[in-house]
């Protein structure tokens, strides 16, 4: 067998008896073929051949087709590759490589450009957004200690600047919105880095006769405490909106004995009555007329619905209030802090007074009763009965233009207040000591300074505790634990004049007064509905023939 | 190559004409009507045995160019009075077919026969009669020549 096949050879498409192309489908015997004789190929592993003419034209064909260019070399039947050989110079390969390279770099320079026009769009966003950090981080801390934690130069700006500032703008937005992650976020970037921040700007060394103080707290802990503060002042607020607002309802006065059950329903529907106070606020600001209609409407399709859990209420108070009242983080805390020193927080209203401290330590206690009440409560009272809905109703209709902008707006405008207020307080303290005290305003290191701080002493009350000793050790417990806790605040932070402190206490005022100004708008507004009617006309005009008057000789036409 | 073309089809034709002469070798349900020249022929095809097209027979339009076989013909389901085209998910009212043999997957291995073929089974392996996704839009747009619409070929090859 070995010995035959070295005498035997594989056959080509030239050993065949009869030749079929496949493309033209012309037959071709071996013992009698065409003059000329035309070439024949087989160029792949199955048994199709072809006239060379006809597959070069229709590897030409398949080539002209983008659609089908790929699989221009490939066997329609078996798939293999054809192979092409003949006239195919150096120089011809290195034009196609070349002309195959310019290619694949004009994609990717195309790809480039886009990605060119998405960074330099991204970084607008992000300088623009750091700019105004920088901007908002110098209304809240002051010139002076700007100039020492950052200066105007962003060469000598620490590391972390450049993640703090931009997200200044960016948490101040997201904290007016319902989002809960972010309600608690601003003061992360906008106060928390900079006091263990070490100064860039050298001009400004302390001398180290001038001692951290005691007052005003570090910022850390205002940080801390900033998210119970705000809910506190979130549910405060929604206690005194729905007492206010409801009050224009005239209700039965509670019995002596019910007045603690009456008492709890009303601070139980907090929840609901805040979402009251939202629909109508929305109500007044943005579409006035379509929410009333919607309102009406809703209430006369949907009967008493179920009702979302008081927990979810409770959360649109913290949330959805945050964005619609514009709740201003700083708010909360500077307004608690402002009322720290005046003794324990006092609700402004004295029928919910008493029970005050009692609602806030027992807020499950509530739920269940919370919600057969509020049915019983809507039933009862037509008006307030479709106000959930109405709430659920403003909040999805909520992002209009104008209400985007007064969240942008009003949010981007807070260090700016915040400064005002600030300056505000500080020309108050010239005349109020009380409030020279809470704001502990320290001169300018510039000049002059111990006068002033001696200033302080004598004018007394000042708490004005030394934090380190002679040594630089702290002294006494409460020392020692508030120096844990500022620990990581620069000497530098602890010893300027802590404008940080009066602006946040002064944006709380801001927000304490606007809310004030807005429950008060909302109660008017609801009074101004309430008591509207139509004024009556005569029929000056109207044929007198059209109507059926009791006795027309009474009447003339006019 | 006008030269191939009129070979091969001549030599397709013959081919065709000896087949339906011959019951043992013609395909069944597919019938040459028309072949007067060598620019359009017509075909006659039905399912045979059961499918939703039982007893229904449609008419098929063949139309060549000189660039036959490098190119695909145009083929599509004759519409007029006597016949309609099938409803079938890959045919629009227009008798516009939607198959990928009719373009990027057509090859000179193919002939006319084997086209009528793969039509004839492609409605034999119908499952529901139903008109193709957005048929009125295409037919309102549609050329008059199929070869002339860039199908996107999904679902079932045929």
């Amino acid at each position: 067998m070995s010995e035959m096949n070295a005498q035997l050879r594989v056959p080509t498409v030239n050993d065949l008896r009869v030749k079929l192309c496949y493309i033209c489908r012309e037959e071709e015997r071996y013992d009698s073929p065409p003059d000329p004789p035309p070439v024949w190929t087989h160029p792949c592993k199955c048994t199709l051949v072809a006239h060379e003419s006809c597959l070069l034209h229709w590897i030409k064909t398949q080539q002209r087709d983008l659609g089908r260019a790929r699989d221009a070399l490939k066997c329609p039947q078996c798939g293999d590759s054809y192979e092409i050989e003949g006239f195919n110079p150096t120089i011809l390969r290195i034009l196609d490589f070349v002309n195959r390279t310019l290619s694949r770099s004009g994609r990717i320079v195309t790809a480039c450009c886009a990605c060119t026009i998405v960074l330099s769009f991204g970084a607008g966003i992000y300088f623009t957004c750091t700019t105004y950090g920088a901007f908002a981080v110098r209304e809240l801390i002051g010139p002076e200690l700007f100039r020492n934690l950052l200066t105007s130069n962003p060469t000598n700006w620490p590391w972390h600047a450049w993640v703090n500032l931009p997200l200044i703008p960016l948490t101040l937005i997201a904290s007016r919105t319902s989002l809960v992650l972010w309600t608690t976020s601003p003061l992360v970037p906008l106060l928390f880095p900079w006091p263990s921040s070490a100064p860039v700007a050298h001009a400004f060394r302390l001398a180290q006769s001038q001692r951290p103080q005691l007052w005003p707290p570090p910022p850390a802990l205002v940080c801390a405490l900033f998210p119970v503060i705000r809910t506190l002042y979130t549910r405060l607020r929604a206690r005194v909106t729905n007492a206010i607002v409801k009050s224009t309802i005239p209700r039965p006065q509670p019995q002596n004995q019910e007045e603690e059950n009456r008492e709890q329903e009303r601070q139980g529907l907090g929840g609901g009555a805040v979402g009251a106070a939202q629909a109508f606020e929305f109500q007044i600001h943005e579409h006035f007329d379509l929410e009333i209609r919607t309102r009406i409407r809703m209430a006369a399709v949907n009967p008493p619905a179920p009702l979302p859990a008081p927990a979810p209420a409770a959360a649109d108070a913290g949330g959805a209030a945050g964005a619609e009242v514009a709740d201003i983080p700083e708010g909360e805390r500077a307004q608690e802090e402002l009322r720290a020193p005046e003794g324990q927080r006092q609700p402004p209203q004295d029928q919910q007074g008493q029970q005050q401290e009692g609602q806030e330590q027992q807020p499950e206690q509530q739920q269940q009763p919370w919600v057969e009440q509020q049915q019983e409560q809507q039933v009862a009272q037509l008006p307030w009965g479709d106000e959930d809905l109405a709430a659920v109703a403003a909040r999805t209709i909520r992002v209009t233009g104008s209400s985007l902008g007064r969240l942008v707006g009003g949010a981007l405008a807070m260090p700016t207040i915040s400064r005002i207020m600030g300056s505000f307080l500080l020309r108050l303290s010239h005349v109020f000591p009380l409030i020279r005290a809470i704001i502990a305003p320290r001169p300018p290191r510039t000049g002059g300074g111990g006068g002033l701080l001696g200033l302080f002493g004598a004018s007394g009350g000042v708490p004005a505790i030394r934090l380190f000793g002679a040594q630089g050790e702290p002294t006494g417990f409460g020392a020692r634990v508030l120096s844990g806790l500022s620990l990581i605040t620069t000497h530098e932070w602890a010893t300027s004049d802590p404008v940080w402190w009066r602006n946040i206490l002064g944006l709380g005022m801001f927000i304490v007064v606007k809310d004030g100004l807005k429950i008060l708008h909302l109660r008017l507004a609801k009074k101004e509905l309430e008591e509207r009617h139509i004024k009556n006309k005569s029929f000056a005009g109207v044929d007198l023939a059209g109507l059926d008057l009791i006795d027309r000789s009474r009447y003339e036409q006019k | 190559m006008s030269v191939v073309y009129s070979r091969r089809l001549k030599k397709e034709l013959q081919e065709i004409q000896i087949e339906q002469a011959d019951p043992a070798k013609r395909a069944a349900g597919i019938q040459l009507l028309q072949a007067e020249d060598l620019k359009t022929w017509y075909f006659s095809i039905e399912v045979l045995g059961e499918s939703l097209y039982k007893n229904e027979v449609f008419h098929l339009m063949v139309r060549f160019d000189p660039e036959y076989p490098f190119k695909s013909p145009a083929v599509q389901f004759v519409v007029s009075d006597k016949v309609k085209p099938p409803v079938h998910p890959h045919v629009y009212t227009n008798g516009h077919i939607c198959a990928s043999i009719l373009g990027d997957d057509w090859s000179p291995t193919l002939s006319v026969m084997a086209i009528c073929i793969t039509i004839q089974s492609m409605l034999a392996s119908c499952k529901k009669k139903e008109l193709p996704e957005g048929n009125d839009d295409y037919v309102r747009t549609a050329p008059d020549n199929p070869k002339k619409t860039r199908f996107v070929y999904h679902g079932d090859s045929v």
